[in-house]
């Protein structure tokens, strides 16, 4: 590699957020600074672990351990330092070596459960111009020999750091010892009168973070933060409800559709031409009659210029899906026996002749078997879930898309997928304003063709309003019940628990959806939920079942992920 | 009729198998009662060894059956054949198990065709019978008899399942990977590897099983990893060992590739 190569976290976050969550058991939230990587370093904030946008070097191969040994090292802090320290009257060269020998604790315990990456780490410490005896090059010497214990240094600070910290560590991993030795060691930097200077001072090597984390926050220090704070800026921005004026002209482009069939299910009725629905209610264990009302919509047709741009990016994925379905296209196997002609002969109808001959009968002559296929008959509901959170724009994503503009995508390939392989697809959507305003909108019918204007309509909807995933279900569920195909599905696409304005208990929800989905279950349309929160294990295997439901943590992956669920739950 | 020479059933030698928790004492008190027995668990963690250990320390022959969507109830209970004076029954094998006094053991059973999977409905209860209607016969089991059934309840799967009615007369064990400990005994004996090399090898696959659900859809199962060990012992650098064994077969996904090689070089670094 001769010019300067670059890589950057876009490139490298795909793998490195598996292979973290993998060592630790934890997603975690990887975040771009645009500062120049030279002049910052990693930072870990309760958002997640900050890195450098972009790394440049000559050493190319490099970059990518780099990225990996910042996001290893980050999330051994996560995972082991587990007290903060205090910051009163400690004087920077303290500060700077305390956090020095914290790092070396946590990589220590780190490399105890898994060896290789010390060698990961090492490959960071860069041997030449050591001789120096500044005091950034005598901490990095401590570093370096605390992460490699069979290096010797021929600088007698360093060698007692080293004895200093291995003794305080000699009985059980040890955070709060390190403070006093770190007193100790700096007071030592003080009395051989070199010059420490904290303004400039960068952490070495460049894959450790900048420890401020690990410090009591009442003073909060100048530098470095002005990233963070920027950073939060943007998060309001992004996730605050869309301003009262926005969404009024938002809701001024629905009109209401009058709903054909009224609903016939036990205790629901229509109530002024819209259908309601009763809701479980866990703390009296009884349904509600009645409850939810359902108000459909369908979305008038907005520009899709935007979702047919994003969709090309996806061509390559659409062929390989094509291909894929073309075996389902083909058809179901199915077994035909005692057939005048066929694939192969079945062996007991061979029997049957050859025993009927003997005995001197009329031989049934249909002796052979073949496979026929069986065109497939499955109607798949796509339900999205609509709600504000939906807006929430993606943080790690160069372009920082809204999830709702991946959902639009994945809703598009799969709808293509399933027109391919000859079942059908619906999709709709839901959000809700309280029990009597379930808005449930429709942008693509049974047997309607995945046209301009279902983009159009995909495109005119933001995410506004809460998630009553119970009542929708219940409707979808119904709209089901009219289908002809032989297997029915449901598939709920949501990013978050069920909860509305008027219910001040989440879990009531979450029980109501439950008894949706088994109701919907019995009467032959079984649920299936995609989540893209990551931390839905724990309520969507309640409300869907323990096998019923999908977490995917990366959002970016969910226009391949679902097309290809699909396939799996219809292998 | 063709009497089968039950002798190839026997389990000669004793199969090695390290138990996890009281699963040979739970499995011998079932079998005493010759209550049917389920076997959940993911591929790979044990399910198969185990009933051969468990048929070796009975005396029992094992029939295994490894079911798929092609068969048929013919192919486990029976059909005519025909020989130079005729017709003649040959027994299948969940037949001859059930005449013989064997252990049945259908392996995968969710992936045989529901009716298929119904036919073994009456030797699951109390009547302990076969009906072979083609023969007329009614088929009452050895008293050796056991059915058993392996299952995997972790691949999702909306339109195929076990029904209620089938997974309701058995007993079952919920199979998992062994404890670390457990594991690294078994992969130091199965694989002919050291302590420290089995160490980072069930390092690795704990490693892995975090994944599953999120990007796997099965974590790496102690049968991979006896292979990776099994290749080191024959001279495979252990990361390249790993990458056959346990990296390349479970994804095809670059992203997910490229994480598990740098799980494998966390610990062979």
């Amino acid at each position: 590699m001769s010019a300067a190569t670059s890589y950057g976290l876009d490139d490298a976050s795909p793998s490195l957020r598996h292979y973290l969550r993998a060592l630790w058991r934890r997603d975690f939230k990887l975040i771009a600074c645009d500062k120049p990587a030279a002049e910052m370093r990693p930072f870990i904030s309760e958002m997640g672990i900050h890195l450098p946008r972009q790394y440049n070097s000559h050493r190319g191969s490099l970059l990518r351990d780099l990225y990996r040994a910042a996001a290893a090292h980050a999330a051994a802090h996560d995972a082991y330092s587990t007290i903060q320290f205090e910051r009163k009257k400690l004087k920077p060269v303290q500060l700077a070596i305390i956090a020095l020998l914290e790092d070396a604790r946590v990589e220590q315990l780190a490399i105890t459960a898994m060896p290789g990456l010390r060698h990961l780490w090492l490959s960071f410490f860069d041997p030449r111009g050591r001789d120096s005896i500044a005091v950034e090059a005598l901490l990095l010497r401590l570093a370096h020999v605390l992460l490699d214990p069979t290096r010797e240094d021929d600088n007698p600070w360093v060698m007692k750091g080293k004895r200093l910290f291995y003794e305080s560590q000699s009985e059980g991993s040890n955070a709060l010892a390190l403070r006093e030795i770190g007193s100790q060691l700096g007071n030592d930097i003080g009395q051989m009168r070199a010059q420490f200077n904290a303004k400039s001072y960068l952490v070495e090597p460049v894959y450790r973070d900048d420890n401020l984390f690990l410090w009591d926050s009442d003073v909060a220090p100048e530098e470095t933060r002005e990233e963070d704070a920027g950073f939060n800026k943007h998060i309001d921005a992004a996730q605050s409800t869309p301003r009262h004026d926005d969404q009024a002209s938002n809701e001024e482009r629905f009109r209401p559709r009058a709903v054909a069939t009224a609903s016939d299910e036990d205790d629901s009725g229509s109530n002024n031409d819209y259908p309601t629905y009763p809701e479980w209610d866990e703390r009296t264990g009884h349904f509600r009659p009645r409850w939810c009302r359902i108000i459909e919509q369908v979305p008038d047709i907005a520009d899709a210029t935007q979702l047919k741009q994003q969709l090309s990016k996806h061509a390559s994925l659409s062929a390989r899906l094509a291909q894929l379905l073309q075996a389902r296209k083909m058809g179901i196997p199915q077994r035909q026996q005692r057939q005048s002609e066929g694939d192969e002969i079945e062996l007991d109808a061979l029997v049957r002749v050859q025993a009927a001959q003997r005995a001197g009968h009329t031989p049934d002559l249909n002796i052979f078997k073949r496979i026929r296929q069986q065109k497939p008959d499955l109607s798949v509901l796509l339900l999205l879930d609509l709600s504000v959170s939906t807006n929430a724009k993606l943080l790690n994503s160069s372009d920082k898309t809204s999830l709702l503009s991946f959902i639009r995508e994945a809703s598009v390939l799969l709808g293509e997928a399933i027109e391919l392989s000859g079942d059908q697809l619906a999709i709709h959507g839901f959000r809700s304003n309280g029990r009597h305003e379930v808005n449930y909108l429709r942008f693509k019918e049974f047997g309607q063709s995945l046209d301009d204007a279902v983009l159009g309509r995909l495109s005119a909807v933001d995410g506004a309003l809460s998630t009553r995933m119970g009542a929708a279900i219940r409707h979808a569920s119904q709209l089901m019940r009219s289908s002809k195909s032989a297997q029915r599905l449901i598939l709920v696409l949501t990013d978050g628990e069920p909860h509305d304005i008027d219910v001040f208990h989440p879990q009531v929800l979450m029980h109501d959806a439950a008894k949706a989905v088994t109701r919907s279950a019995a009467e032959g349309t079984p649920v299936f939920c995609v989540s893209v929160d990551k931390n839905a294990d724990a309520y969507v295997s309640k409300i869907f079942g323990a096998h019923q439901y999908l977490v995917i943590d990366s959002v970016e992956q969910l226009p391949q992920r679902l097309p290809a669920l699909y396939l799996r739950l219809t292998a | 009729m063709q009497q089968a020479d039950m002798k190839q059933y026997q389990v000669s030698e004793e199969p090695y198998y390290l138990p996890v928790r009281e699963e040979l004492t739970q499995f011998e008190a079932a079998y005493s009662a010759r209550l049917p027995m389920m076997l959940k668990g993911p591929t790979g963690c044990g399910k198969t060894r185990f009933v051969e250990h468990m048929a070796w320390k009975l005396g029992r022959p094992l029939i295994t059956v490894s079911c798929n969507e092609d068969t048929t109830a013919s192919d486990l209970i029976g059909r005519f054949l025909l020989d130079a004076k005729g017709t003649y029954w040959q027994d299948g094998p969940l037949t001859l198990a059930a005449r013989a006094g064997a252990i049945c053991y259908l392996d995968e059973v969710v992936e045989a065709r529901q009716d298929t999977v119904v036919a073994i409905h009456p030797l699951t209860d109390a009547r302990r019978c076969l009906p072979i209607d083609r023969k007329n016969e009614l088929l009452q089991a050895h008293p050796d008899f056991q059915l058993v059934i392996s299952y995997n309840p972790g691949y999702q799967r909306m339109l195929k399942d076990l029904k209620q009615s089938t997974k309701q007369r058995f007993v079952a064990l919920d199979f998992h990977y062994p404890s670390a400990q457990v594991e690294i005994s078994i992969v130091m004996h199965e694989g002919h590897v050291s302590q420290k090399i089995a160490t980072h090898l069930v390092g690795i696959g704990n490693k892995m099983r975090n994944l599953k659900g999120h990007g796997l859809e099965e974590g790496a199962s102690t049968r991979m990893l006896v292979y990776a060990a099994t290749l080191i012992a024959k001279g495979i650098a252990p990361a390249a060992a790993c990458s056959m064994a346990l990296v390349q077969p479970i994804s095809d996904d670059p992203d997910m590739l490229e994480a598990l090689q740098n799980v494998v070089l966390s610990f062979f670094g």
